[in-house]
């Protein structure tokens, strides 16, 4: 006969316990027992099943959130591009203040021209091509 | 063809419709019953599988696919019920054989008539759930988790050990310590009913 007694911890549901050892070990007997009575009561603990529409809604949940981290993304760049923007709006604007202040009435755009390209001596001296453009007459 | 874990994964990261609605409906008992042994209040296992799988969803993108996603699911369940009770404040570990006199007595009561594998009635066998439900639940979150993955859900130990983050001889370890102290408080109790009873 087998003296040393079950190790009921380590013996697995499929597992059967030695009939021979049991027959004449009272401890053992005892133990076994508690192990028939945990087994029994471990395949009937009770079980929760999810509601029907779980899955469904859960996955509709999920979708909704996916878009949170691009959201997120387009708010930190967003953030991090701003110094940039508001000092390229600040350039924009001086230019189109510039652009849009009137011309200095002293300002003489033909002073710059040489002395002898006078507004009269440049129209007098133009003359129609016979292909329909307009050429200076260098004659005068 | 019904669709791998790993291509619902793929396909529920490129967007696909009903792809993270399958891998739900495939895990949902799962995380379900998890929770509701580890917390114990089914009012809140809804809520807290909804948190379990807005968790995987955001986390696919770093799921190992070569991984089973069975471990994986249960993994991020059992550390969100660790998150609930950690706020609960009430995962203190208890005296396991520190029973009160009701529970003796319930338990001496139950022996009586299920020894020699004797059928108990509906109302014993649900008192009797209830008491070992109340014993599971003294055991420490990490023994609790690997013995009920284990004995209720039917996790191989590879399994077991993913869940928790350890390694299967540190689970099988777990399961053996656990399933001890349970009989040796089951025994201890019968053994107590039959000195009375002599």
């Amino acid at each position: 006969m087998n003296r040393k007694h079950i190790r009921f911890e380590d013996l697995e549901p499929t597992e059967a316990p030695d009939e021979e050892h049991l027959k004449s070990c009272g401890r053992c007997r005892r133990e076994l027992r508690a192990f028939r009575l945990l087994r029994f009561h471990l395949e009937q603990l009770p079980r929760v099943e999810p509601p029907a529409h779980f899955a469904r809604t859960v996955a509709r949940l999920a979708e909704e959130r996916r878009v949170v981290p691009f959201a997120l993304f387009l708010e930190r760049a967003a953030r991090q591009l701003a110094p940039g923007l508001i000092a390229l709006m600040g350039a924009v604007s001086v230019l189109l203040y510039q652009l849009s202040q009137p011309v200095d009435p002293n300002l003489n755009p033909l002073e710059s021209l040489p002395e002898e390209a006078s507004l009269e001596y440049t129209v007098d001296s133009l003359r129609l091509s016979s292909e329909g453009g307009w050429i200076i007459d260098e004659s005068n | 063809m019904e669709k791998t874990d790993a291509e619902l994964v793929i396909a529920s990261l490129e967007g696909a419709p009903y792809a993270f609605e399958q891998i739900v409906q495939r895990y949902q008992r799962l995380v379900f019953n998890i929770i509701y042994h580890q917390l114990g209040r089914p009012q809140e296992v809804e809520d807290v599988a909804q948190e379990v799988f807005l968790k995987v969803f955001n986390s696919l993108g770093r799921f190992d696919r070569r991984r089973p996603l069975k471990a994986w699911i249960a993994k991020i369940t059992v550390n969100q019920c660790r998150d609930v009770l950690r706020k609960r404040r009430s995962s203190r570990v208890e005296a396991f054989s520190n029973f009160t006199e009701d529970e003796e007595r319930r338990i001496r009561s139950l022996h009586d008539v299920s020894a020699g594998t004797a059928a108990m009635t509906e109302a014993e066998s649900r008192a009797c759930l209830k008491l070992l439900d109340q014993l599971v639940r003294r055991l420490s979150h990490k023994d609790r988790t690997a013995f009920l993955l284990r004995e209720v859900e039917g996790f191989g130990y590879d399994e077991v050990s993913k869940a928790l983050g350890s390694s299967e001889v540190a689970a099988r370890i777990r399961v053996s310590r656990t399933r001890k102290r349970l009989l040796a408080a089951l025994s201890q109790v019968l053994s107590s009913g039959e000195t009375l009873k002599t």
